[in-house]
């Protein structure tokens, strides 16, 4: 039987919505052996898996559970497609820096957000949680982010954002990142507030802002 | 001062007269303030936790009394050697006949709470070893440390207890973190459920000691957030375990309610086939995901709402009237059967003066049945 492109997308996209880590890497290595880009199979394929699985999430069809088997089978593919990536320079959709603010342990919003940004294309570097105002500086020094990620998911930690926000204006860094923030106590009026650019109340709607904040969306 | 411990009782077991209770959770509070070394308000500096309930006026969940009068004994051959890795970290290897399992927590100096650097399991080997551990664990009874309590606290409020984490939530709290336990769930579906069963075999277990014990108020300190426990696993697994638990319980006349503080809209249609009398820290919109109104459909007319007043009302960016109008909804909504309380604790950056606010409304209903 010929092999229809339009047919292995859709099956690779299913594998990623049903969470099915080792369908997901044998239809990509069959992409791969079929001619398919890893750069086509990847948007059509792969990401088109995530995008559904992040409008359920956003809709409440999809639970943190059944995403996070998702995200895991959207990346054991990527890893088989990473060399080809690199060798053709394929455009990430966006760099992000994110990490939960000081005092903070919280970081299962936080990494939902990493997993759906991933699953979008965009490179993220995760910081981890209770992360201090000096490291999120430094960092955004360093790799130049397109997008700063905060999280917060106490009231008490929540003027952490504003502190980041505010040296990173001491730092005349403040022009060249877009900040995002969200976590269960960060509300739009907030985010307005402290000078945040953008606020997301979900996983998947961040990464909707983000995208749009990236031109990509 | 009132007689908060009975009370307390008398509102659960339905002998109150359609009275109420106000029993405000302060301790995050309290200990985060604490911890920064930040002086509590007067007239409450330097005042214990309970000191603080009495000068409210109002009463306090006993769990951190009570929790210790029930104590898990391990098999004796287990043993935990610690070992400090640098000022932060300790790692803890956990010595059984069966295989070993090693924990790294981290005590950040920023804050008051742990960080799992490494899961007490993280392979499949580890959750066999959870599982042996599990299968050889038997409880006992310390009614020295229960008379000790009543004494501390008696006139606070009824004796209470947490009963430990179910099968999922046990997975992802205690045992493994949400990812790793997720994944072990799907991955290793034989050793995961086979840890589940020795759980539930070890608490019913406890069960056995809890039901001829004097404490009658069990909460299934369950941190529920439908997020995490999506409802094919709420249905899957907690459901028929928390009906399993509350029908022998409810065999000795036990109330029970489970801890829900996260969001729970996909999961509150289920409250009435859980077997629980109430449910606890459900935290109504803005800072939850439901209505006062979607939470009494669910609870109907006979189950018990315990707490029901967003922590963020007792924050000062909202006005007092609007704390005000929420309490009076509570209670409208849901007396008799209702503890009144936070939800799911005032934070630190609350006034604790609001407490008295809400005080004043209890007291002022509760004069009506008196």
């Amino acid at each position: 039987m010929a092999f229809d492109k339009q047919v292995h997308y859709e099956l690779a996209a299913n594998s990623v919505i049903d969470g099915n880590q080792e369908r997901a890497v044998e239809l990509t290595q069959e992409a791969l052996d079929n001619g398919i880009t890893a750069k086509e199979f990847l948007d059509n394929g792969l990401i088109s898996g995530m995008d559904v699985v992040g409008a359920r999430f956003r809709d409440g069809d999809m639970f943190l559970p059944e995403v996070l088997l998702a995200a895991r089978a959207m990346k054991a593919g990527m890893e088989l497609l990473k060399p080809e990536l690199s060798k053709t320079n394929a455009k990430s959709a966006g760099k992000v820096v994110i990490g939960t603010v000081n005092g903070d342990l919280h970081d299962v919003g936080k990494n939902i957000v990493i997993y759906m940004l991933e699953g979008a294309g965009f490179t993220v570097i995760d910081l981890g949680v209770n992360v201090a105002m000096e490291t999120f500086i430094s960092e955004v020094k360093q790799h130049k982010p397109d997008i700063l990620g905060l999280s917060a998911f106490l009231t008490t930690t929540m003027p952490a954002m504003e502190k980041v926000i505010e040296s990173l204006q001491e730092n005349q860094l403040r022009k060249q990142v877009k900040i995002i923030v969200g976590g269960a106590p960060v509300t739009e009026c907030f985010a307005n507030e402290i000078g945040a650019d953008a606020f997301a109340e979900d996983a998947g709607t961040a990464v909707i802002v983000c995208k749009k904040m990236t031109k990509n969306g | 001062m009132a007689d908060f411990a009975k009370l307390h009782r008398d509102v659960l077991f339905e002998q109150s007269s359609d009275q109420i209770i106000w029993q405000p959770r302060i301790l995050c509070w309290y200990t985060d303030k604490k911890f920064t070394g930040e002086q509590l308000p007067p007239p409450y500096t330097n005042k214990s936790l309970s000191d603080i309930y009495r000068a409210l006026g109002c009463s306090d969940r006993l769990y951190g009394f009570y929790n210790g009068c029930f104590q898990r004994i391990e098999h004796p051959s287990v043993k935990f050697v610690e070992q400090p890795l640098n000022e932060t970290d300790t790692l803890t290897t956990i010595e059984t006949p069966v295989g070993n399992q090693t924990e790294v927590i981290r005590r950040p100096p920023s804050s008051d709470y742990l960080i799992h650097i490494k899961w007490e399991v993280e392979t499949e080997e580890e959750l066999k070893v959870a599982t042996w551990r599990e299968e050889n664990t038997t409880w006992t009874w310390d009614q020295k440390k229960f008379e000790d309590s009543q004494k501390k606290v008696g006139d606070l409020g009824a004796p209470t207890m947490f009963f430990p984490r179910m099968n999922v939530q046990s997975l992802y709290i205690e045992k493994m973190g949400i990812e790793n336990g997720v994944f072990a769930i799907y991955d290793w579906p034989d050793t995961t459920e086979a840890y589940f069963s020795a759980l539930e075999d070890s608490h019913f277990r406890l069960i056995e000691i809890v039901n001829t014990s004097p404490v009658e108020i069990i909460n299934f300190g369950e941190n529920i957030h439908s997020g995490t426990l999506s409802p094919s696993l709420f249905v899957k697994y907690h459901l028929p375990a928390c009906q399993r638990r509350c029908e022998k319980l409810h065999a000795a006349g036990k109330f029970i309610s489970s801890h829900w503080d996260g969001d729970c809209k996909p999961l509150i249609q289920y409250a009435k086939e859980t077997g629980l009398d109430g449910i606890e820290a459900i935290t109504p919109v803005p800072q939850g995901d439901v209505t006062l109104e979607e939470i009494k459909a669910a609870l109907g007319d006979e189950m018990f709402l315990l707490d029901g007043i967003p922590a963020v009302y007792f924050d000062e960016r909202y006005p007092i009237e609007i704390l005000k109008e929420c309490a009076h909804k509570v209670i409208e909504l849901f007396a008799p059967r209702l503890v009144l309380g936070i939800s799911d604790e005032m934070s630190s950056t609350g006034n604790i003066e609001r407490i008295h606010i809400v005080g004043d409304i209890v007291e002022e209903y509760n004069a009506k049945f008196c």
